[in-house]
């Protein structure tokens, strides 16, 4: 499929495809200049000027580059071209939800554009009215009582809950003791990374022989020094923790909190609700349940939301209601403080709205039911190749949102996966994650989302069968991929070993 | 709320499997739909309906949002505090808008994903001209995040435990720093102010620096807007007592003066929302964060960063995400951060907006915003019922308006009645010189017709509120 | 092992740890320490070097006090016996392919005085101890 196919690829020269904004600028060149020549100003920052101590004076102008604005367009419209994007292609990256982000929710944000972050509560109930009813909505989905909607992504999310956690063991009394928090092998990085910032040690409990958490081991874990445990659900296998309710009742035992990363909340959605798993708090990930775009990587939105004893602890101020207006509440008693600078990152929780009130109920539910679907028909697809593709944990089981398999050793053992991954390009399909989780080797976790056609679907098993075909009959070319990519494999190494991070950084090293 | 007509089922156009359900269950060897969800446990399986909109059209929910964000009010801004109002060129929004950015993912497949890896490459390098760096990193949330960051990263360098910031700080940023640094169980100390000059004062900083100090931390210019002329002689103090240098700078201001890279400034942090990007009530954030070029400091940074390299064959240039062993992806409880998901269109948006202004235009708007606040301070100035604090202070965007004989509360709810947003009231109730106080901010897109109407607003209200 | 056993230099006069490090006694207060071959060829191409201490601090045995980074993984890197760093291979900073060409001699890690070698030595391996050791794991 596809097999006409090609990137994109601007060619400046044989090493450059474009060059830089640097390389680009030809001196006494402007592009947009937002002022009129405003003579009075100008006469009066040469008088200011002389009274200014020269000592902080800048004396060297900055190397901004001088162009036009055709020329500015023409770079970032060229550069765009060598980017693939969810709105060309099936994406499937694991734990990513790449789905596709309906039109209206790019345009909506901008009429809240001017609003200033130190306007008063009543010049923007508009704006304010929709982050209440969001944070109900969301409350509605997962159980939880309140949400704060100030994380800017989800590991911010994970580090307000996680000092949620810290205060809540303090204010009983418990702070010096409770230290730990557990997480299981399969976590998410950002897990025991958000741990360890808000002060506690990392407790890594390995999984079971189905992929789930593995109850002997999670109560040899346990002890008065638990804090919290932080589960995915589904796990970053795409499996369903089915113990989950054994799971809370003995961390909750031990009096220990349940932390839920909702990053695969796509495979849940009115199917079950954090708060009935046991869960005391959670985060959300609304650039991908809720179709917030990724932008290449962000900005996100990760509200965090709890169970009523946990509401005093949240960052202020709370979205809430005061007769018929809408307030920025700071009555909260013991909270953490801020997790960053005002109430969140407005346009992406907007979008979230939008995304909600256009689905409803039906809708929302029907997103779990195709996204899980998907997945589960592409994964039955791919094991029926026994030989090929190995899940490793529990076969038979249906997977949720999402699904891993290990790949079987082709090529006399010549390619791994990182091959295959390029070699999707050349079908112009983007790879899975790979390698991850890290209890799996060889690994791709493909999530394929609501959003992809059944054709599609078909096509992506089709393009793995092949290159799996191919990288017995020719692994050196599998390992030379991509061929239509905008540019051929690139020396991450390199990258590493003599890094060159800025344009400064690249013209001195070119100085020697 | 209209009834939907429930004899036409909704449709969702963003779903295209759903007529194909029965045939993909059968393919996939699933009786039904229910089969796929019999992992969850019965008992826990939520039944019923929650209490979530009914579905509805793009049309529906258009009419629906204009509706509700009308209720919204644009004012005329004077207010700053990191986030400030400044034009942004359409080509901005167009190609940020582009779906090949707008709709990807992070960059990790690069020989797919050249065009963000070269524009937050671009992005990187343009914060490092502006800031006078060698490395940037390509985001974090926000400058309050961007602080503790910092602050963790200085201790990572030095594994001392005290961190020092001038007493003028915003209260949300110190909250953030606070719930950053605690576990690390870092000491935040403060230095006082200059009463003249509404800077640091450089004789408390010497008092209290010491070999137990990891970092001082300043802004340029400070909250209020006051520009730090003692900067050289400030580095020199913190690195003599073998402390980091962090600076959080307007971008703005480096148009005119020397950036923190001239005088060895180690971590130069910020806001970057001015650069080409809405105020969205402060949902469009971005933090900026550059560090100097030696190696023992970049393995500590936070965050992606991009790095350029080439071809395995060494024959083309291209990008990468690069050092990746300092991210929790890899390095996990031992991560320099947990951060992942970033601001990386923001930070798109700003490389397409410094190079849209370019050179020429960046320093113009630096210099216009000098000339605009001292404009309006001059003229202010002169009132018998304020005073502008710190008569040696060089504004730059942001001000201050001491009250004598109103209350700062009355005048800014009088000027809002007027559909002028004068700034915020002054939260530093513990300095004398800052309280009863208004801060406000003027930016290039302020005319002088604009600044006049300001101007003549605020002598009108204190007029009629002394009559009063 | 689809291209057959792969093969490992172990020289005989040095001492090893369970983590791949190795140990190299220069007279009775000073060892030369750093990763064997087994654990450079096992980690990959090396992409950079950090050391978690300085030179004057203490480590203790099986103490981290350096990290090896490759593009896919950070590993810890432990000192074989308790004392203080007296010095740390600054050339690898710049140049960690070192530690794969030459892992025993120009790729050195550390230098470190100890007085405690006598008693700890007890917890490290002899090369032919080593050398079972790495059949053992090759065999898993």
């Amino acid at each position: 499929m596809c097999s006409g196919f090609h990137q994109a690829k601007w060619t400046k020269s044989k090493e450059v495809l474009e060059p830089t904004v640097f390389e680009l600028s030809k001196e006494g060149k402007t592009g947009i200049l937002p002022l009129p020549e405003e003579e009075f100003f100008k006469k009066l920052y040469l008088s200011l000027e002389k009274k200014i101590p020269e000592v902080i004076l800048r004396q060297q102008k900055p190397n901004l580059p001088e162009l036009t604005e055709v020329e500015v367009v023409r770079h970032y419209i060229r550069l765009s071209q060598m980017n693939f994007s969810v709105d060309q292609t099936i994406y499937p990256l694991g734990s990513c939800t790449m789905k596709y982000t309906p039109k209206i929710l790019q345009y909506i944000p901008n009429l809240v554009a001017n609003l200033h972050p130190q306007q008063p509560e009543e010049t923007v109930q508009g704006l304010l009215e929709i982050l209440y009813k969001l944070e109900k909505w969301l409350c509605e989905i997962t159980g939880m009582d309140r949400f704060t909607l100030q994380p800017a992504a989800g590991a911010n999310g994970e580090f307000t809950g996680v000092s949620i956690i810290k205060a809540f063991h303090k204010f009983r009394g418990e702070g010096g003791k409770r230290t730990e928090i557990i997480i299981p092998d399969s976590a998410h990085g950002t897990n025991p990374a958000s741990a360890v910032m808000g002060g506690f040690k990392v407790v890594t409990i390995p999984s079971g022989e189905d992929g789930c958490i593995n109850l002997d081991a999670l109560e040899y874990a346990l002890s008065e020094r638990t804090a919290a445990a932080m589960i995915t659900v589904p796990n970053t296998l795409g499996i369903f923790e089915k113990e989950i309710q054994k799971v809370s009742k003995l961390v909750h035992n031990y009096g220990g909190l349940m932390y839920m990363d909702g990053a695969n909340m796509n495979a849940l959605l009115c199917k079950v609700r954090a708060r009935d798993m046991g869960f005391d708090l959670m985060h959300l990930n609304l650039h991908k349940t809720f179709a917030s775009p990724h932008g290449g990587g962000g900005p996100g939105a990760g509200p965090v939301g709890v169970k009523g004893e946990l509401k005093d602890f949240l960052p202020v101020p709370l979205i809430s209601k005061k007769g018929n207006k809408y307030i920025l509440d700071y009555n909260v008693p013991h909270s953490i403080g801020k997790v960053r600078s005002y109430y969140g990152n407005t346009e992406v929780l907007i979008k979230a709205y939008i995304y909600i009130y256009m689905l409803g109920f039906e809708g929302l539910n029907k997103v779990s039911d195709m996204a899980v679907l998907n997945s589960n028909y592409l994964y039955r697809r791919l094991i029926k190749e026994k030989k090929l593709f190995d899940p490793v944990y529990s076969p038979g089981n249906v997977r949720k949102h999402e699904f891993v398999v290990s790949l079987a050793e082709v090529g006399a053992g010549k390619i791994n996966v990182a091959d295959v991954a390029k070699r999707l390009l050349d079908y112009s399909l983007y790879p899975p994650i790979i390698n991850f989780p890290l209890i799996m080797k060889n690994c791709l976790m493909i999530e394929p989302t609501e959003c992809e056609t059944k054709e599609n679907l078909d096509g992506y098993c089709q393009a793995l069968l092949e290159i799996m075909k191919e990288a017995e009959t020719n692994p050196e070319k599998v390992k030379k991929a991509p061929f239509k990519a905008s540019i051929g494999r690139l020396d991450e190494v390199k990258a590493s070993r003599h890094p060159i991070l800025s344009w400064k950084m690249f013209l001195n090293k070119m100085k020697g | 709320m209209r009834e939907r007509n429930k004899s036409s089922p909704p449709y969702f156009p963003f779903i295209p499997n759903i007529p194909h359900t029965n045939e993909m269950l059968a393919e996939a060897g699933f009786k039904s739909m229910e089969e796929l969800f019999q992992d969850i446990p019965s008992e826990i399986r939520f039944k019923g309906k929650m209490n979530l909109p009914e579905p509805h059209t793009e049309y529906e929910t258009w009419r629906h949002l204009k509706n509700i964000l009308s209720k919204n009010k644009e004012l005329l801004i004077f207010a700053g505090g990191g986030f400030y109002p400044h034009y942004i060129p359409y080509a901005v929004e167009e190609l940020s808008s582009r779906t090949e950015f707008y709709s990807s993912y992070t960059p990790y497949t690069a020989e797919a994903s050249q065009g963000m890896l070269q524009s937050l490459f671009e992005y990187q390098s343009l914060i490092c001209e502006i800031t006078g760096m060698d490395v940037a990193n390509s985001s974090m949330y926000d400058w309050n995040t961007a602080l503790g960051e910092a602050a963790r990263m200085a201790y990572r360098i030095n594994k001392r435990r005290e961190i020092t910031i001038p007493k003028i700080i915003p209260r949300d940023r110190l909250k953030t720093l606070q719930l950053y640094t605690e576990a690390l169980g870092l000491k935040i100390r403060t230095i006082n102010f200059n009463k003249n000059t509404g800077t640091v004062d450089v004789e408390d900083l010497e008092n209290k620096i010491s070999k137990a100090t990891s970092a001082f931390y300043f802004e340029f210019p400070y909250d209020i807007g006051t520009i730090e002329i003692k900067t050289q002689e400030i580095s020199e103090i913190v690195h003599e007592a073998g402390a980091l240098l962090i600076v959080g700078v307007n971008p703005f201001a480096l148009g005119i003066f020397k950036p923190p890279g001239e005088y060895n400034a180690d971590i130069v942090i910020g806001e970057g929302q001015a650069l080409g990007n809405p105020l969205s009530f402060g949902g469009g954030a971005l933090g900026i964060f550059a560090c100097k070029g030696e190696k023992r400091i970049i393995y500590q940074m936070p965050g992606r960063i991009i790095g350029l390299t080439t071809t395995l064959d060494g024959s083309q240039r291209g990008y990468v995400m690069t050092l990746p062993n300092r991210e929790q992806h890899i390095r996990r409880e031992r991560a320099t951060s947990n951060i992942c998901t970033n601001e990386a269109l923001v930070a798109l948006r700003t490389a397409i907006y410094l190079s849209l202004i370019g050179k020429k235009g960046f320093e113009e708007i630096s210099r216009n915003i000098l000339a605009k606040t001292s404009y309006v301070v001059s003229a202010l100035k002169n009132s018998e019922h304020l005073k502008i604090p710190f008569k040696n202070a060089i504004y730059f965007s942001d001000f201050v308006l001491k009250f004598i004989s109103t209350r700062a509360k009355e005048v800014w709810l009088e000027l809002l009645k007027r559909d002028i947003l004068a700034g915020r009231i002054s939260e530093y109730t513990d300095l004398e010189a800052l309280t009863n106080s208004l801060i406000l901010a003027v930016t290039e897109i302020h005319t002088k017709e604009d600044l006049d109407l300001l101007i003549n607003n605020i002598f009108d209200v204190l007029e009629s509120q002394k009559g009063e | 092992m689809g291209e057959g056993e792969m093969s490992y230099n172990i020289p005989k006069n040095l001492l090893y740890t369970k983590e791949h490090e190795w140990l190299k006694k220069v007279d009775e207060r000073k060892i030369v320490t750093g990763i064997s071959d087994y654990a450079q060829q096992k980690l990959g191409e090396i992409t950079y070097i950090e050391f978690t201490k300085n030179v004057n601090d203490t480590v203790k045995q099986f103490e981290e006090y350096a990290v090896v980074n490759t593009q896919k993984s950070s590993e810890p890197v432990y000192s074989p016996v308790s004392g203080k760093i007296i010095e740390l291979n600054e050339k690898l900073l710049e140049d960690p392919a070192i530690v794969h060409e030459q892992p025993y001699d120009s790729g050195w890690f550390a230098k470190i005085e100890t007085t405690s070698l006598g008693l700890e030595k007890q917890k490290l391996m002899t090369s032919e101890q080593y050398q079972n050791y790495i059949k053992e794991i090759e065999k898993e």
